[in-house]
Order: C-alpha cells, then structure tokens, then sequence
C-alpha cells in the first residue's frame, strides 16, 4: 500500500465522508442510508494520515462542494479539526457548505459495550451531519 | 483540476455555439493561447485560455447546439511540471475526478468575487418560479450580510448572476451553488423563450437574415440594459485640430504610404492619455460600485459589413508609441471584419470610443456599452470660422464628446476629462 494515498470506497457527487479505520465502514452505511434520501454520498478513505493525501481531499470537495470529516478522537483537538482546517485553506472557494465533524464523545470511553458505540461516531450520525449541509 | 467554462464575451453575450477545438485533448495549453473559437450572437471569437495547464478532455462537441454562458466546455488539468503531476502520472485516481488538483486553480474570466451591497431583500413574489418548490428564504434585513456559501459567490461572478436578488435555499437561509446555477439557467430560458424548431435547411439569404437578427438581438439586449440602468450625461466640446492635423501631414510626409498613420490614432491616444488623468471614467460598474481599471483598454467601435457593431479592446493604449498604435488598430479592425477577434479583445476594454466622422456626423452621443462607465465620441472633422485672439480665421475642429455613468462620476469631472483631451491634442508631438 502506498503511504500518503487515500482510496475512494464509493463515487458520489453530492458530499464527502471522509474517515479512516473503523469509521470507513460507518461512513459507507452513512452512504446507504443517504441515498435511499437521493444524496450521493462519497466515502474517501484516507488509509494513512501522515503523510495525508490533502490532494485527494481537495479534489474530491471540488466536485461535491460538501465535506463531513469523521473521527473517532475527541471532537476537541480531534485530527478532524486539522483537515477542515486543510479544506477551508485549500477548497475554500468550492465549500458550498461549513466542514462538519462527526468525533467521539468527550468522555473516558465507557467499557459497557451499548455506551461505547453511542460515545463513537456512528452512520446514524454521520448521515444526520451530512443530511444538515443540504 | 479547472473547468473550462463558455465565457461570457461582453454585457450582451447569453450563449455561445462551439466552432472549433484549436486545442486537442493532451495538449498543453499556457495562459492566454487560443484553445477554441466559439461563435456569439455578434462574431466568431478565439477564446483564450485563463490557465495553463493540459486540456484533459473536451465535455461539448463543436456543433449547431447554443450554449448557456457559463457551460463547462472542457476539464483543463494542472500543469505538467507541478508538484502533482508526476504523482498523478505513476498511479492511475479511481476516478478522474479524484486526481490531485491543487494546481489547477481556476480564474475566472469575469473579476474575481466581490461582496455584493446587502441592501436589496429579496421578496419570495420575485422568486424565479422554478424555486416554488422551495421555501422562500427569511427576508434579509436591510444591510445584513447576505449568506452565500464560498463556491456560490464564485461561481455567480462567472456567471454574473446578482446575489442580491437571490433567495437561498440552504442552511439559515444560505445561498448555495445549486441556487446559482438554477438562477443562471432561469435568466438562460427567460431569454430564449423557445428553442428554434429543426427546421428545413435554411436558404443562404434566409440564414443572413437569421444571423442579423441575432446581432440586433444582442445589440438591443446591451443597450436597453445600458438605457435602464445607467443615468448617463453628455458632455460635448468642439476642439481644434489645426496643429494635430498639420504635424500629423509632416509626420506623414517623410514616411512610405504603408506607415503613414491616421489622424483616428492621435485621437484614440489622447483619450487614452486624458483617461490617465482621470480615471474615473476608466472601468466598470459592478455589484453597486465602480471599479477602477489599472489599465486603459480602448474599445474601438467598429462596424460589421454585415451590420452592427463590435468594440474589441487596443489593450493599453495609453503606453504604445503612435506607430505601433497605428498597427494595432489596423490589424484590430482587419481581425474584426474577418470574425476573428480574441475572447480578451471582447471582454477587457475599459472604455469605448466611436466615431462617426466618416459618415458625415458631426457629434456622436453615445450609449455606454455595459459594465463600462463611458463612451467618447468624435464627429467629423470639418473647417469652421474660428475665433482666436480676436481674429476670425479658419481652423480644422472636431466635436468630442463624453457619454459618463453619473453614478461613476460628476460633469465636472467630465468636463475636465474634455479639457485634458483637448489640451493634449494642442501638443501633437508628445503624444
């Protein structure tokens, strides 16, 4: 695998999901569940982080115009930040909407397993973040 | 990555048909190099490119088809040589669309976005009727911020679609993309009520007459916009060329015939020259405001044979010598009775001067061509009885006269402006 390459899981025209590790998987059911709703959700995976492929991200914003990035860091300081942060310096002029973030709860991570997955990002909320740029 | 959009050739282009791809797919392409020829209502122009880079694929075919302004015409790629290319080149994107394309900056044709004024509210009576599906947006309160989404008022200053006058459809109220490009295609329809029927193939006198009546049509589009929007005042001054015309024949006398100049060429750079001194007449009015021009770009109003009219831009005239001006104009005026004039030469000129001096006129008031802020004009020339130190005697004069936007600038600044030209027409030899 070529570090620095981030892969996309699923063409779409109308928002990005972008994720990485276990949260991929989230955001393709994220894609499912918006396209029943006629939004044409894109799942970039980003595989690798440093070096991150600020060039896939870019162009993939370019044609959606939409960005959700999703995390499972704390939503403060979460890497999250750091790429809408990339986005608003580098796709400024092609965000049709703010970059939202879908991160984890601030809280210790629970260990009683329904806690854990409601204090992680989930496809539930990731389709509501995206469902909120329209 | 960039789209090549069907720019918008002037205030009276809507639409465009495809002629020729000069450039094939593959090819690179620098800025300013002609990468099509488009035909407008008006003319065939050479449509130059706004960046440089590859010309990855063509999306239109050349073909009978018009255009809506603003059409993606091809994918330009970033330039080879930059810090992408290479890594695109050795591992192929999923999707085209995916390439790394932080190079391929796109410039727009028009000038870069600007905040529009936020005084007009949009009523949801004045909602185009393809957004009656749509909830209106809240009225926005008089000098609030118009929310309008990054790529929203980037494209609507390609398009030139006022921002103002648009409901969002968005968060909060935000006017996004979607509502651009659906207020450009309303103002599309609204001009081209019905698509001509595919008819039985035209005869060659009825195609002329069809092509004239497209001309007049984009004519009459730009002038009664001119007519509507702009308060213009006239201002209008007889000058004395006696001097100017008795160097120019000295001028003229040591030279071959072939580098002989036209006394037009000491008349177009003292306008260039006096619109140094006053640049308020020098730009365009845009979103509420008047935006000066760096530079002085003359618009040439000249007639077609078949009728109407262009006005291509003398690109900075104010800083060629007379001679090189004299060849300029000769080649503009060759290209524009040829149809073929450059897409910048269509959209850059600042101001526009026309003279009807060859047809007998003696004064020109003219209509300002949109966005620009005024239009000079000169008349013939003619010999009167002239006063000077109390003394009648003959002398060549000509009427000049200013059209001016009077939201852009005062009559006593147009008359100034005037005084200038006449003053530099006075020293013939240092212009």
């Amino acid at each position: 695998m070529a570090l620095g390459r981030a892969a996309v899981r699923r063409a779409g025209e109308d928002v990005t999901l972008a994720a990485y590790g276990a949260s991929v998987h989230k955001a393709l059911a994220a894609a499912d569940a918006l396209a029943a709703e006629q939004i044409d959700a894109e799942v970039l995976d980003l595989r690798t982080l440093r070096p991150l492929d600020v060039g896939a991200l870019v162009a993939s914003v370019a044609k959606t115009h939409r960005a959700v990035v999703i995390d499972e860091m704390w939503r403060t300081g979460s890497f999250a930040g750091e790429i809408a942060a990339i986005l608003m310096e580098q796709a400024f002029d092609q965000l049709d909407a703010p970059v939202a973030r879908v991160a984890s709860a601030e809280v210790p991570m629970p260990y009683a397993k329904p806690l854990e997955d409601a204090a992680l990002p989930s496809a539930e909320g990731i389709a509501a973040a995206a469902r909120a740029l329209f | 990555m960039a789209e090549f959009l069907l720019p918008k050739l002037g205030a009276d282009m809507s639409r465009g048909r495809l002629v020729e791809w000069v450039k094939k797919p593959g090819e690179r392409i620098a800025r300013g190099e002609v990468i099509a020829v488009i035909e407008t209502d008006k003319a065939n122009v050479e449509v130059e490119a706004f960046a440089s880079g590859t010309l990855e694929r063509v999306l239109v075919e050349p073909g009978d088809e018009w255009l809506p302004v603003g059409t993606p015409l091809a994918v330009i790629g970033a330039a080879a040589g930059t810090a992408a290319a290479p890594r695109a080149a050795e591992q192929p994107a999923p999707r085209p669309e995916a390439a790394p394309a932080a190079q391929g900056r796109a410039r727009a044709t028009e000038a870069p976005p600007k905040l529009p004024p936020a005084t007009a509210a949009p009523s949801p009576t004045n909602a185009p009727a393809s957004r009656a599906l749509t909830p209106p947006a809240p009225p926005i309160a008089e000098g609030a911020r118009l929310r309008v989404s990054p790529v929203a008022r980037r494209r609507a200053a390609e398009l030139g679609v006022d921002l103002a006058a648009l409901p969002g459809t968005g968060p909060h109220g935000r006017i996004v993309l979607a509502d651009v490009e659906a207020a450009a295609r309303a103002a599309v329809e609204e001009r081209q009520p019905e698509r001509p029927a595919p008819a039985a193939p035209l005869t060659a006198a009825e195609q002329a007459q069809e092509k004239r009546a497209r001309v007049r049509a984009a004519i009459a589009a730009a002038m009664a916009r001119a007519k509507r929007e702009i308060p213009h005042y006239y201002l209008g001054t007889t000058i004395d060329l006696t001097r100017a015309l008795a160097w120019l024949a000295a001028y003229n006398a040591e030279r071959p015939v072939a580098e002989r100049m036209l006394y037009g060429v000491l008349l177009l750079k003292a306008v260039a020259a006096a619109l140094r001194e006053h640049p308020e007449l020098n730009g365009f009015w845009r979103e509420g405001r008047a935006e000066l021009a760096d530079a002085v770009h003359l618009g040439v109003a000249i007639s077609l044979r078949g009728g109407g009219l262009v006005a291509p831009a003398l690109h900075d005239a104010d800083k060629l010598a007379l001679p090189e001006l004299m060849r300029r104009l000769q080649d503009l005026v060759t290209r524009a009775r040829a149809g073929s004039l450059r897409s910048s030469e269509m959209t850059d000129a600042t101001v526009t001067v026309t003279s009807l001096g060859e047809r007998g006129v003696e004064a020109v008031y003219g209509v300002i061509y949109p966005p620009q802020l005024a239009l000079v004009g000169f008349g013939k020339v003619v010999t009167r009885p002239w006063v000077a130190d109390g003394r009648v005697a003959p002398r060549e004069v000509v009427t000049a006269t200013l059209s001016a936007d009077h939201r852009a600038s005062d009559g006593h600044r147009g008359a100034l402006f005037l005084d200038a030209l006449d003053r530099l027409l006075q020293e013939p030899e240092s212009l």
